[in-house]
Parts: structure tokens; C-alpha cells; sequence
């Protein structure tokens, strides 16, 4: 799958970590607090605050 | 930001009403023929306006949502995306992203895992091909 979005619109799924590790490479002053999924629901909400 | 035409907007609008919106998206959605309208009773608090989120932020808020936006980005996009924020923010400023995230595998039921991994992409795909062709006059 991975592969598959890849190549067809270069993006892809994250993992917690890989979100946690994109706030950071943006920059430094973003502190990643937490992702959690509401019950039933598909979408998780990521949070992040700007500490600078 | 890139809230199109402010729908999930105006639903937390209702259920929260002392929150204000900002609804940010491209000039494309805000043409006489494509501005959605906002319901009179909401008028005062959520707002239809024009910004390319990959140019620099420049409306002061709490918080900043991004809702089913980073998915369809790479990881040097969504970077971008997210420096281009950092002009308006103040310290304690939150974004929030709503948006998939892979289950670690083994976490999730095989379906859920399946259709994360495997079917919701495809048809994401579709989506996006879907787009592609109305952008390019049915080319395809």
C-alpha cells in the first residue's frame, strides 16, 4: 500500500511516530503532545503546541 | 485551514458556541460561483476566507485545524505546510490534525487494519484520480 501511494501521489500513512517526527523536522519549537481516536470514529486528532 | 466551505466548521460552531472560525482555503473555492454560504445565525462567527496554506499564516488563533489535509501530502509538503504556520503562532498556540493514522500492526482488527492499510488508500486513489480528471478536462 505504502508502495502504492508511493507512486501514484507520493504521499502515505503515518504511524504516531512518523507525525511526531514531521512536527519536529518542521520545527524545533513544536512540542507533539498526543494523538488519541474518539470511539467508533476512523480519523484520530493529533495534537501539537507551539512553544516558542 | 483548507476547510473548504467551512462545513465541519460550522457543525462545531453549533455545538460550541462561544468558538470562532476562521475558514481558510484556496482562491479557487472562494469565486462568486464556488463560496459556500454560512447560515445567518452563524454569520458572527465563522468566516469564509482566502489563504494558501503553503504561504505564511498570518491570522492569530488558539488553535489551528487541519482536517483530512496531511494525507494526501508528502513528508517535505506537510513540512513546509506546517513552517508556514509558524509566522503567526504564539507560545501555546495548538494545531490539531484529524486526520488517519496507521494502527501499529497487530493493534487494530484485521479488518480495520485491512481497510487502513489496503482499502481506504485505494480509494483515496480513486479520489484523487477523480480530481485529476475534473482539473484536466477529462483527459484521461
Amino acid at each position: 500500500m505504502d508502495l502504492f501511494m508511493q507512486v501514484t501521489v507520493n504521499a502515505r500513512e503515518r504511524e504516531i511516530d512518523d507525525w511526531a517526527e514531521l512536527f519536529k523536522q518542521a520545527d524545533e519549537r513544536y512540542r507533539f503532545l498526543k494523538a488519541w481516536k474518539p470511539e467508533k470514529s476512523r480519523m484520530w486528532f493529533i495534537e501539537t503546541e507551539w512553544t516558542g | 485551514m483548507g476547510g473548504n466551505q467551512g462545513y465541519v466548521s460550522m457543525a462545531i460552531a453549533e455545538k460550541f458556541p462561544k468558538l470562532k472560525f476562521v475558514v481558510q482555503d484556496t482562491a479557487g473555492m472562494r469565486t462568486p460561483s464556488t463560496i459556500g454560504k454560512v447560515p445567518e445565525h452563524l454569520g458572527d462567527r465563522v468566516f469564509l476566507t482566502t489563504h494558501d496554506f503553503f504561504t505564511p499564516q498570518t491570522v492569530d488563533a488558539q488553535v489551528y485545524f487541519f482536517r483530512w489535509i496531511f494525507h494526501g501530502f508528502s513528508d517535505k509538503y506537510c513540512v513546509k505546510i506546517l513552517q508556514a504556520l509558524t509566522p503567526a503562532l504564539k507560545k501555546g498556540a495548538r494545531i490539531v490534525i484529524n486526520d488517519g493514522v496507521l494502527p501499529e500492526p497487530g493493534t487494530a482488527g484485521y479488518v480495520e487494519e485491512k481497510s487502513m492499510r489496503y482499502v481506504l488508500p485505494f480509494i483515496l486513489r480513486l479520489m484523487i484520480r477523480r480530481r485529476s480528471q475534473l482539473l484536466w478536462g477529462n483527459k484521461y
